[in-house]
């Protein structure tokens, strides 16, 4: 049993370390331009880090830049940060849609889930709660998440 | 007892005329930080229909529309209407008070 338990910790070790320099690789917005809503957003924020830019808001870009955001981009910033989160929430690239619904049916989903988010949020954490509810919830649970992690 | 109704009348006036008069005195960024309340938000990560309207009333009532839009953009309609029901609560209220 200890022996499982530890292989177990260092296989998602493992995996996790992969994975985080895999999201290493995209740290400007820049680098997601090839999406259409990337695409709609101004210069200034196209050379920002992911996660400065998931955090800007209107109020911040006028005080960065001195002018106003104007209503139709501050729906394209919505829209943007909407679509970003999305995509850097997918991570966990080694998970396949089909390893995903094997382990939601063997009551394993918060296990692709937690790999999938970084282990960051609450979405694997209410997985296994529900999951521990005699499966069917958690069950359920990861079939009505996996939307967000996959197209 | 007519005395005890009309003070509770007066209570409820005063508290419908202050609480938007507070609001404006508050800054506009008041309840920009900290976490979300919303059970939707804070278990299953998914943002409801309501999700940043606080924030978005908050920068609406101060004429900050594009923050207001950037919260939730269903405050442009939700906000006039809190607005318009709040003065027709209040009217209901003063005319209740007239006929006492």
């Amino acid at each position: 049993m200890k022996f499982f338990a530890s292989t177990l910790a260092l296989l998602l070790l493992g995996l996790n370390s992969l994975l985080a320099v895999e999201r290493g690789n995209h740290s400007t917005v820049q680098a997601f331009a090839h999406a259409a809503e990337i695409q709609a957003l101004t210069p200034e924020m196209l050379q920002m880090g992911v996660e400065e830019f998931l955090q800007l808001t209107p109020a911040k870009y006028r005080e960065m830049t001195g002018e106003r955001l104007g209503l139709k981009n501050t729906l394209k910033l919505k829209a943007a940060q909407k679509w970003l989160k999305k995509e850097t929430q997918k991570g966990g690239e080694g998970i396949t849609k089909g390893l995903y619904i094997l382990l939601a049916i063997l009551g394993l989903a918060w296990i692709a889930m937690g790999l999938k988010s970084d282990w960051s949020g609450s979405d694997w954490v209410v997985n296994l709660i529900l999951t521990l509810l005699c499966w069917l919830p958690g069950f359920i649970h990861a079939l009505v998440k996996m939307k967000d992690y996959y197209n | 007892m007519l005395l005890r109704e009309k003070a509770l009348l007066w209570l409820k006036i005063s508290a419908l005329l202050l609480i938007p008069v507070a609001l404006l005195a508050l800054p506009a960024d008041f309840f920009d930080e900290g976490e979300s309340l919303c059970p939707s938000k804070r278990f299953f990560n998914v943002e409801c229909l309501g999700c940043g309207m606080t924030r978005a009333i908050m920068h609406l009532l101060h004429l900050d529309i594009e923050m207001a839009l950037y919260y939730n953009p269903g405050s442009l309609a939700l906000g006039p209407a809190l607005g318009v029901v709040w003065l027709v609560w209040i009217f209901r209220l003063l005319k209740r008070l007239r006929e006492k």
